[in-house]
């Protein structure tokens, strides 16, 4: 109101001057078609300035309002039209654009502008720059992913747990090469490849249900740096040592926007560490993508890292062992230019364990006639797997997955002992070739309602030519939460007792499901009807089951909240030679969840499941609220058939981190109980065939508390642990039918300190006291105690002398209990022009000493099973080494 | 192919039961995106949107106007959702959000509307706003911005003074974020007290990116009317003040001891004074 008054005041002060203007009217038109043009503007000039300014409307028409007319031009412009220029004076009240011949076109101009942000933060996702993640002894991408913050890396696997959660990948610029096998790229990528790793919370791998399917999965995104791309990147070693010791590896990596591919080749026979093991033992599993959290028990993990040094406490065998192991892998995918996507994977991996093994009676007091048996055992292990994917997005919301995969597993196993005077001879071999097809489609229907068909699907072919047989499984439509009674049934067809026995026959295997998710206002309802048929035979023991499950859920979940309703009915038959029952029983299973992601990375989860199924109720509680605190509380009620793996837990684990400082307290808190699972679930190829002895019903109970304190300065280079623990086993009928009990305390208190000065100057060192109380009770009341204390130390240095020509590698372990050992291993590197060269020439020394009667000794506190490094008693080996 | 041959084989095997839920979804989305009208822009411009931009701590983004001579979309802070993209280690130094569709502003020049589109907090916003009428003064100074010649001009603008410099070589009458109304695009446009910029960066013409013709306004988020939209920060601020009081509170904090402050720089728009009038 204001302007106007003071636009009629104006109008008041200079009526004279406004008087003083001239007012043309016009209408432009388009010269071909004569029709008027909107949105031209007119420009009145005077000189070189613009002096006013008006758009036709959208009849074309126009007003100028201008004084002095003599001295001004008007100009008439629009996109696709040549400008016309008239001298004001000569304006007709009618003007004509030519459409011009060609569009006026222009090239690109682009601006680099740099910016420099060290850590990101978006939802689900944070990025940390490589930068701040490198200490001047990180070698490969393993060295820098340890120092993101909440991350532990297992040194011997190279499994890598964020929060307490393994990681489910690792992606090389968003893009799935490896699928489980994440140590293909932490382990055999240098760390020069990384600009940044992202930690991606709630990973689908389904590109298209991002943010959609409420996974608990983690993934690292690896953003490579340009340099490292469009290279063949990697390293070729050779080395020769005494006597017949060979140690190869060529890594061949190269990554480009559009194809990346991860190479290996390797193999010694020096008991060195190799990724085929772990690659083998993973490669084949089918990836889960359950559209709801499935609540997936999180495992209690204490530290995570008891590597060697803590490995040291109950032992009552004694192993020497050699090892060769061979590795060929190779991985690749490859994106088209329409979003489609190529990925194969092919790995082969062989090794073969020779081990002698003494067992004494008391393992505290060894001498020559203390030893009841002397087995010596030869292991093979074979794997060939190879999986081909291709799958296609289309128009963003419609995606088709293909896969094809074949694996084949071999084992040969040998024995040749003598028991209390008896010589002992078994043998076995397993032959075990898998085929499956695979189909998956997604349709993203709008942007909060997706569909899912054949999730996972498989046809397969499954034989195991030693034994029985071949079986057929085929699953339609596995839609939407994944079934685990799907995944079940497959690990049934694998499960073998030692591999000699007998074997389990799927012979109809058929799954319907099918789902719909439907999405509105934040409120999802997912509905699911799926039937569960199964048959199970036993041919050697005449017995069949026969299962038909038809289930139904119901699932409401909201931004925050899911509550989910499943109803499942199984009707489960069992014939066999003595017995035949057929029991139906209805199952009901409640779940709730919380889930609130906050964007300063302080999310809440809580899951709760109360489920009643066959012959156990089972209540499951788990929260996680990460960098404040992370627990996970599970309390199973159960009684475990033969065919279910239940697992009694109990316990705690608590993060904090203090934020940029990168100061963290890990400290955990576990205790198992109950009887010992046959297979344990997690990682069943690993445990399958080392765990006879757990065929036997064993009672095992753990209680175990620990805390590591970690802290990272990447500047300076300095890492500090410290970690002391208690742990107390106890465990009945180890073996069956002796009524021995143990019971196993053990403290430890472990302290690892390093420094890196520079690249050329870091060190690393640690040590770890454990004393151990060992209280063993007969069936007839005896009891007996024995007392260890363990001492180990390490230390490792790496020293480099005139400018990297010469790098001395120093590795040296040291333990005592009862009988002191250690080795020591040190390398020396030379590069004649380091700036230049990349020859790198090595010469490796390794000697395992002792003080005690026996050469060699390793000994583990791992019931369930482990797989013992070669010891080779002394070792020379020159190696040289092309750096690409 | 696969797609089609997968799609029958599923309807028809499969999924009868299904088939018409699929179908009333597969319309309604389409029909969603029907009302959405397609921009057919002649030409594309980027921007480096930088706001404290004379301070070291600037933060810039590029946003990109699509246009044509009737309407135009810029839009910019558009990303893989959601996400917070922080400029340091905490929003001192500046952090802006970013989403799938990312903040719109749509000029229809036909109807004289701007719709907008906004991100607050994890929040989309949506409202709609007469076009702006700016009192340009034009001056006879020329620079170079890029390759184009360019005229300078100046406005003030709900609470601040502008300069900016247009080029006549693109002949429509438009540029970033709410400014129109030269003789000629906006390539260059900056706010006097350092605050706010929009930098060129660069031009297509005609377009070669197809995604880009793809764009459009996407109206996802709350719908709400104008005098909420320019609330829509301080709103979010207050939702996000309450859940983490309440989170304080869960984790045995003190009653009362919880305190939350904004430290946000100053909104582009400091008054609305024009829309009184």
């Amino acid at each position: 109101m204001i302007g106007r008054i003071k636009f009629l005041f104006l109008f008041f002060l200079f009526p004279a001057h406004l008087l003083a203007q001239n007012v043309f009217k016009g209408t432009v038109y388009d010269n071909l078609s004569q029709r008027p043009e909107k949105n031209v503007i007119v420009s009145v000039y005077e000189g070189k300035n613009i002096v006013f300014f008006t758009k036709t409307a959208s009849n074309g028409s126009y007003a100028l309002s201008f004084e002095n007319p003599e001295s001004k031009t008007v100009v008439f412009r629009k996109m696709g039209f040549e400008d016309l220029e008239v001298a004001l004076n000569e304006l007709q009240e009618k003007s004509y654009l030519a459409r011009t011949s060609k569009e006026r076109e222009f090239l690109d101009e682009v601006v680099v502008t740099a910016e420099k942000n060290y850590m990101r933060s978006k939802g689900d996702t944070t990025t940390y720059q490589a930068d701040r993640l490198r200490t001047a002894a990180a070698t490969t991408v393993e060295d820098l992913i340890q120092n993101i913050p909440g991350v532990s890396v297992d040194k011997l696997t190279g499994a890598i747990r964020y929060r307490n959660r393994e990681i489910s990948n690792i992606l090389i610029d968003g893009d799935n090469i490896t699928d489980k096998n994440y140590q293909l790229v932490s382990k055999t990528l240098g760390q020069e490849s990384a600009k940044a790793i992202q930690v991606i919370e709630g990973y689908s791998g389904n590109e298209l249900l991002k943010n959609f399917d409420r996974t608990n999965n983690v993934a690292l995104n690896l953003q490579t740096d340009e340099k490292y791309r469009n290279k063949i990147k990697g390293s070729i070693k050779a080395g020769y040592g005494f006597t017949d010791r060979y140690d190869e590896n060529t890594n061949l990596i190269f990554i480009s926007k559009k194809a990346k591919t991860i190479n290996i080749a390797s193999y010694n026979n020096i008991g060195n560490y190799s990724l085929g093991n772990v690659i083998s033992s993973r490669n084949f599993e089918i990836n889960s993508q359950p559209l709801l959290n499935q609540n997936e028990l999180e495992q209690i993990n204490l530290s995570g890292n008891y590597d060697k040094q803590l490995r040291l406490s109950l032992f009552n065998t004694i192993n020497i062992l050699e090892n060769d192991d061979f590795t060929l892998s190779t991985n690749q995918t490859y994106n088209f230019e329409d979003n489609a996507r190529m990925k194969s994977n092919i790995t082969y991996y062989k090794d073969n364990i020779s081990s002698s093994l003494f067992e004494t009676i008391d393992p505290y007091d060894i001498n020559d006639n203390s030893i009841i048996s002397d087995l010596h055992t030869t292991n093979q292990r074979e794997n060939f797997d190879a999986k081909i994917e291709f799958s296609n997005i289309r128009l963003d919301r419609e995606e088709i997955l293909l896969r094809a995969q074949f694996k084949n597993r071999q084992r040969r196993n040998f024995e040749l002992g003598v028991q209390n005077n008896e010589t002992l001879s078994v043998s076995s071999e397993i032959d075990n070739p898998e085929v499956r097809f695979m189909a998956d489609y997604t349709r993203r229907i709008n942007p909060k309602t997706a569909l899912v068909l054949f999730n996972n699907s498989t046809i397969s072919s499954l034989t195991e030519t030693d034994r029985i047989l071949s079986s057929y499984n085929l699953h339609f439509l596995d839609s939407l939460p994944t079934n685990t009674v799907v995944q079940n049934l497959d690990r049934k067809v694998y499960k073998n007792n030692f591999g000699a026995n007998y074997a389990y026959k799927i012979t109809a295997n058929n799954v319907l499901t099918a789902g719909l998710l439907f999405t509105k206002y934040d409120l999802q309802v997912n509905s699911l009807l799926s039937t569960d048929n199964a048959s199970l035979e036993n041919p050697l023991r005449n017995q069949t089951i026969t299962n038909f499950s038809p289930q139904l859920q119901w699932s409401f979940f909201s931004k925050e909240h899911t509550f989910s309703f499943l109803a499942k009915a199984n009707r489960i038959g069992n014939k066999s030679e003595t017995q035949s029952t057929t029991n139906f029983e209805i199952s009901p299973q409640v779940n709730y969840q919380f889930k609130r992601i906050t964007p300063r990375l302080h999310d809440i989860k809580i899951d709760i499941q109360a489920r009643r199924s066959l012959d156990f109720y089972d209540f499951y509680l788990n929260s996680d609220i990460p960098m404040f605190l992370a627990s996970n509380y599970l309390y199973l009620n159960n009684n475990p058939s033969h065919f279910y793996y239940l697992n009694n837990k109990i316990g705690l684990n608590a993060l904090y981190g203090f934020g940029k400082s990168g100061f963290e307290i890990n400290s955990s808190l576990g205790y198992d109980f109950g009887k010992r699972p046959l297979i344990d679930n997690l990682s069943f190829y690993e445990n399958y065939y080392f765990n006879e002895v757990l065929e036997k019903e064993n009672d095992f109970r753990t209680f175990r508390a620990g805390m590591e304190f970690k802290k990272y300065l990447a500047n300076l280079g300095t890492n500090m642990e410290l970690m002391p623990s208690y742990t107390n086993i106890r465990s009945e009928n180890l073996l069956e039918g002796d009524g021995n009990t143990n019971n196993l305390q053990n403290y430890r208190l472990r302290f690892n300190i390093g420094a890196a000065v520079s690249n050329s100057a870091h060190i690393s060192m640690g040590s770890m006291y454990g004393y151990a109380k060992n209280t063993q009770e007969d069936i007839f009341g005896n009891t007996q105690n024995t007392y260890v204390h363990n001492f180990s130390g390490y230390l490792n240095a790496r020293l480099a002398f005139f400018d990297e020509r010469l790098i001395f590698n120093i590795q040296n372990e040291y333990v005592d209990y009862d009988i002191a050992e250690g080795f020591l291993y040190s390398s020396i590197i030379s590069r004649f022009k380091p700036e230049n060269s990349r020859f790198e020439f090595g010469l490796n020394f390794k000697n395992i000493f002792n003080n005690g009667s026996l050469s060699v000794r390793r000994v583990t506190n791992n019931f369930l099973y482990e797989k013992e490094t070669t010891v080779i008693p002394r070792l020379l080996l020159l190696s040289v080494n092309y750096i690409l | 192919m696969w797609f089609w041959f997968f799609n029958y084989i599923s309807m028809r095997f499969f999924l009868t039961p299904f088939f018409y839920f699929t179908l009333i979804w597969t319309s309604a989305s389409q029909s969603q995106e029907m009302s959405q009208e397609n921009l057919n822009p002649v030409g594309k411009i980027t921007y480096i949107y930088k706001s404290l931009w004379k301070n070291d701590g600037a933060l810039s983004r590029d946003a990109v106007l699509l246009f044509n001579d009737n309407r135009s979309l810029f839009y910019h802070s558009r990303g893989k959702a959601p996400a917070l993209l922080v400029n340091g280690f905490n929003c001192i130094d500046g952090c802006y959000e970013v989403d799938k569709i990312g903040r719109l502003v749509l000029k229809d020049f036909e109807k004289d509307s701007l719709q907008l589109r906004e991100i607050a907090a994890y929040e989309a916003y949506v409202s709609s706003e007469a076009l702006p009428k700016l009192d340009w003064n034009i001056f006879p100074e020329i620079k170079k911005v890029g390759r184009f010649t360019c005229q300078m001009a100046t406005t003030e603008f709900r609470g601040r003074e502008y300069t900016a410099w247009f080029t006549t070589d693109i002949p429509i009458s438009d540029g970033p974020w709410k400014f129109s109304g030269l003789p000629g695009m906006i390539l260059e446009i900056s706010s006097d007290d350092g605050q706010y910029a929009f930098l060129y960066k660069s031009v297509e013409m005609p377009i070669n990116d197809k995604d880009s013709e793809r764009i459009v306004f996407t109206d996802d988020g709350l719908k709400v009317d104008f005098e909420t939209f320019i609330m829509a920060d301080e709103l979010e601020f207050e939702k996000a003040k309450k859940e983490s009081e309440a989170k304080w509170l869960s984790a045995g904090g003190e009653p009362g001891g919880f305190k939350m402050t904004r430290t946000v720089p100053e909104p582009i728009e400091l008054n609305y004074d024009d829309r009184k009038d």
